[in-house]
C-alpha cells in the first residue's frame, strides 16, 4: 500500500473553505466562521479604505498624458470633420437666398412674358424659349405665316383654331398631332437646359418647324387607257 | 448574507464613463483614475516597493496610449490594467537590475523630508500600510493573488490569465494566503 507523501489538512473544511472564498471575492465571512478569519477581513479591509494623499499624487501628470494623446487627436479629427460642415452652414444661407431670389426671379420673368409685359426684345426671347406669346399686331400676320406652315395638314378638329393663341407651344403642338419643338419640351422655368444657350431656335418664317410630314396626295393612277378606236379603212363595219 | 468590505467600483455607470473618456472627456478620465490608481498602487507596493510609483505612471501612460482602441466591460478594464502594471513592473525590474541605484536606507533619516502635515498623514494610514506590510511577508504568489482577487476586483479565471496559472492553482494559493494571514495575525498578536 503506497503512502501518500501529503495527507488533507485536519483544520480544513469546507465551511473555511466557502469562508475563505467570501474573502476572496470581498465580502465579510459568514457569521459561523471561525473566529479567526476576523482579523483577516479586516486587513483585507483595510486594503480597501479610501485613498490616501500619497495615493493621488499622480494624476496632473496622467491628465497631461491624456490631454496629449487623447483629447489633441479628438480635437484635431473634429476640426478636420466639422470643416466642410462648417462651410456649408456658412454658405448655405447665403446660397440659398441667392437660390430663391434666381427662382423667384425666372418665375415672374417667365410669367410676365407668357403675360405678355416684357420689353419687346426680351419679349422675343421668351417667345423664343419658353413659347410665350408673341406681343403686337405686327408679329400677327407673321405669326399666322409661320402657323399656317406648321399647321398640320390633316383635317383639324378645330378649324377655326388660332395659331398661338393660348397655351405652350408643346400643348398646341400635342393638340394638333405635330411634333414638339425641342426648345418646348424642357420645362419653361428652365431655359438654360437647352443644349447650347441661347437655345437655336428657327426664326419664325424663316425655316420650318419641324412637323408632321404633310400627307401626299395620293397619285392618281393611271387609267387603263381604252385603245382609240380608230377609223378603221375596211369596208367590212359599215 | 454577504456584505461587501470594499468601495463600490464605478458598476453601472462604467460603460458611459469609459465612452466619454475615449471621446476626449478629461472628467471621465479622472474618473477611472480615482476609481482604479488606488488599488493599483497598492498593489505595486507589495510587488515592487521600490518603485510603486513610477510603475504606476508607466502604467497609466501605456493606458492612456490604448484608451480609444480599449473594448470591454469594467471587468476587462481592471484586467488589462493590473496586466499593464504588472508588466511594466517587470520592464522596470530588469532596468534596476543593469543600473545600481543607492537604497533608501542609506540615506540619513534627516535628509528624508518630513512634514507635519505627512506625519499626520502617515497615522491615518497606518492601517492601509500595516496591511501592505502583513502581505509583503506572504510568499510572492499568494500575496498576488490575494490582491488581485480583493483589491483589483478580478474573478479566479481573470488572475489565473494574467498569472499564467490555471483557475484550481490560484484558488488554491488565494486560500493559502490567507490562512497564513491569519496565523500571521493570531500568532503575532498584530492589531490594526
Amino acid at each position: 500500500m503506497p503512502k501518500f507523501l501529503w495527507t488533507a489538512r485536519p483544520d480544513a473544511s469546507p465551511a473555511e473553505d466557502a469562508s475563505l472564498a467570501a474573502l476572496l471575492d470581498g465580502n465579510e465571512p459568514p457569521a459561523d466562521a471561525g473566529a479567526g478569519l476576523r482579523p483577516v477581513a479586516d486587513v483585507l479591509a483595510a486594503l480597501g479604505a479610501s485613498p490616501g494623499g500619497d495615493e493621488l499624487t499622480g494624476l496632473p501628470a496622467a491628465q497631461a498624458e491624456f490631454r496629449r494623446h487623447v483629447v489633441a487627436p479628438a480635437q484635431a479629427r473634429q476640426s478636420h470633420r466639422w470643416r466642410p460642415v462648417s462651410l456649408v452652414s456658412r454658405l448655405g444661407l447665403r446660397l440659398g437666398t441667392a437660390t430663391a431670389v434666381v427662382v423667384v426671379g425666372l418665375g415672374g420673368a417667365a410669367a410676365a412674358g407668357y403675360a405678355g409685359a416684357l420689353p419687346t426684345c426680351w419679349q422675343q426671347f421668351a417667345h423664343a424659349t419658353i413659347g410665350a406669346p408673341e406681343r403686337g399686331p405686327a408679329h400677327g400676320a407673321r405669326a399666322a405665316t409661320s402657323s399656317a406652315r406648321s399647321a398640320p395638314r390633316p383635317s383639324s378638329p378645330h378649324p377655326t383654331h388660332q395659331p398661338h393663341s393660348k397655351g405652350s407651344p408643346a400643348r398646341h403642338a400635342s393638340r394638333h398631332h405635330t411634333r414638339t419643338p425641342r426648345h418646348a419640351r424642357v420645362p419653361a422655368v428652365f431655359p438654360f437646359l437647352h443644349r447650347g444657350w441661347p437655345p437655336v431656335t428657327p426664326a419664325a418664317g424663316r425655316w420650318p418647324l419641324p412637323s408632321r410630314p404633310a400627307p401626299t396626295e395620293p397619285v392618281p393612277t393611271p387609267e387603263p387607257t381604252e385603245p382609240v378606236a380608230t377609223p378603221d379603212a375596211s369596208p367590212s363595219n359599215t | 448574507m454577504l456584505v461587501p468590505i470594499l468601495g463600490a467600483v464605478l458598476g453601472e455607470e462604467f460603460p458611459a464613463v469609459l465612452e466619454a473618456a475615449q471621446r476626449g472627456s478629461e472628467p471621465a478620465f479622472t474618473r477611472l483614475w480615482l476609481d482604479a490608481n488606488p488599488s493599483l498602487v497598492r498593489y505595486l507596493r507589495v510587488i515592487a516597493p521600490e518603485s510603486a510609483e513610477d510603475v504606476a505612471a508607466d502604467t497609466w501612460l501605456q493606458v492612456v496610449r490604448g484608451l480609444r482602441r480599449f473594448r470591454g466591460d469594467e471587468a476587462a478594464w481592471r484586467a488589462w490594467l493590473f496586466t499593464t502594471a504588472r508588466r511594466r513592473m517587470i520592464d522596470a525590474s530588469r532596468r534596476r537590475s543593469r543600473r545600481r541605484e543607492e537604497p533608501l536606507h542609506d540615506v540619513p533619516a534627516e535628509a528624508l523630508p518630513l512634514t507635519a502635515d505627512a506625519a499626520d498623514e502617515a497615522m491615518e494610514r497606518l492601517g492601509t500600510q500595516s496591511a501592505i506590510a502583513l502581505l509583503s511577508r506572504l510568499p510572492r504568489l499568494q500575496a498576488e493573488v490575494i490582491l488581485l482577487r480583493v483589491v483589483a476586483g478580478l474573478d479566479t479565471n481573470a488572475v489565473a490569465r494574467l498569472l499564467g496559472r490555471s483557475p484550481g492553482a490560484i484558488r488554491v494559493a488565494g486560500h493559502r494566503g490567507l490562512r497564513r494571514l491569519a496565523e500571521i495575525l493570531s500568532g503575532a498578536g498584530v492589531t490594526l
